[in-house]
């Protein structure tokens, strides 16, 4: 290889690396109204994925350090999470999401608001809800990722 | 060759130390969002405890949301006013099995809450009325609560509370 075609070779690997941190400063400048679109989608993707034990999907859509309280007193983290989508010990047969809001803060940051009416069986006990829900979403790496998941059963009150 | 040589010290000199610092910059970031944070959840403690509302707006964005727990949502005016009015007064509040997880302008906090509380009078806040506060007396219970964190204006602010209870009594 000539002097030539290496630094030709350079300065391409430098326009990348710099096109690759302006297409990420782009992506996190998207204004608040696209944001709440693409989260209300990838909250619709993440139900998908729950009704078929997708963990693959779940495992991109969940962020490392997911933390995701539930309503047996039990904190999950993405591991534990990702073991019951794999093993069905939370086994959803109808997912349905009502009244979605969505809040942006800074242009990363998102929490979901709404209710679900699922019907499902966790440990093999079966419940439908309504149950209050709040997810909140950060954009990591240039693509947005699911941090913590709380829900409330309501029909126990 | 000394041309080529010197272009890859460059580039290896100039990238990967600087991503190496970035990450150490980004570790110690997330260090002290934690401790800022930590710092804030004693804070709203106490506040709660004492009613102090005012400490609470501080605390709290503006955009703040309680999720509670009959599923009702308050937002940031409706839950002061039903900390402000006496209605719902903290008489014990502990905390344990407290996890935190930090990102770059996020900060999410988890835990269990195990707490009293006296109800003076029932309540209709939120959306339909929905209120867990119904009945007039003592509530005491363990709840699991997330607190979600975002840097706005330069500082911490609180712009969710999700509570659960397990149990109840």
């Amino acid at each position: 290889m000539n002097a030539g075609r290496f630094l030709l070779m350079v300065f391409l690997a430098a326009a990348s690396f710099s096109s690759a941190e302006a297409q990420q400063a782009k992506t996190e400048n998207t204004d608040p109204e696209a944001i709440k679109s693409e989260i209300i989608r990838l909250q619709d993707e993440e139900d998908r994925a729950l009704l078929r034990g997708d963990a693959e999907t779940l495992d991109r859509l969940w962020a490392d350090q997911l933390l995701y309280p539930n309503d047996n007193g039990e904190v999950l983290t993405k591991t534990q999470r990702l073991a019951e989508a794999r093993s069905k010990t939370h086994n959803f047969s109808v997912f349905r999401h009502d009244d979605l809001r969505v809040r942006v803060y800074n242009g990363n940051t998102a929490v979901v608001t709404g209710y679900s009416t699922t019907l499902k069986k966790y440990k093999g006990q079966a419940s439908r809800g309504p149950r209050r829900f709040s997810a909140v979403w950060v954009l990591l790496d240039g693509r947005w990722q699911m941090v913590a998941h709380q829900r409330t059963d309501m029909s126990r009150q | 060759m000394w041309c080529i040589l010197l272009i890859l010290w460059m580039a290896t000199g100039f990238l990967s130390p600087a991503g190496a610092q970035n990450k150490t910059d980004k570790t110690q970031d997330t260090e002290a969002a934690k401790k800022d944070v930590l710092k804030s959840e004693r804070l709203f403690d106490q506040a709660l405890l004492a009613s102090d509302t005012q400490a609470l707006a501080g605390l709290w964005a503006e955009d703040f949301l309680y999720a509670g727990t009959s599923g009702e949502i308050l937002n940031k005016a409706e839950r002061l006013a039903q900390l402000k009015s006496g209605a719902v007064k903290y008489d014990a509040l502990e905390r344990d099995d407290v996890r935190v997880a930090a990102y770059e302008n996020t900060v999410v906090v988890t835990g269990r809450y195990t707490s009293t509380l006296l109800i003076r009078d029932s309540g209709s806040w939120g959306p339909g009325g929905i209120s867990h506060l119904e009945s007039p007396g003592r509530l005491s219970g363990i709840a699991l609560f997330t607190h979600v964190y975002a840097r706005l204006g330069g500082r911490w602010q609180i712009i969710l509370e999700h509570v659960t209870y397990i149990t109840e009594d």
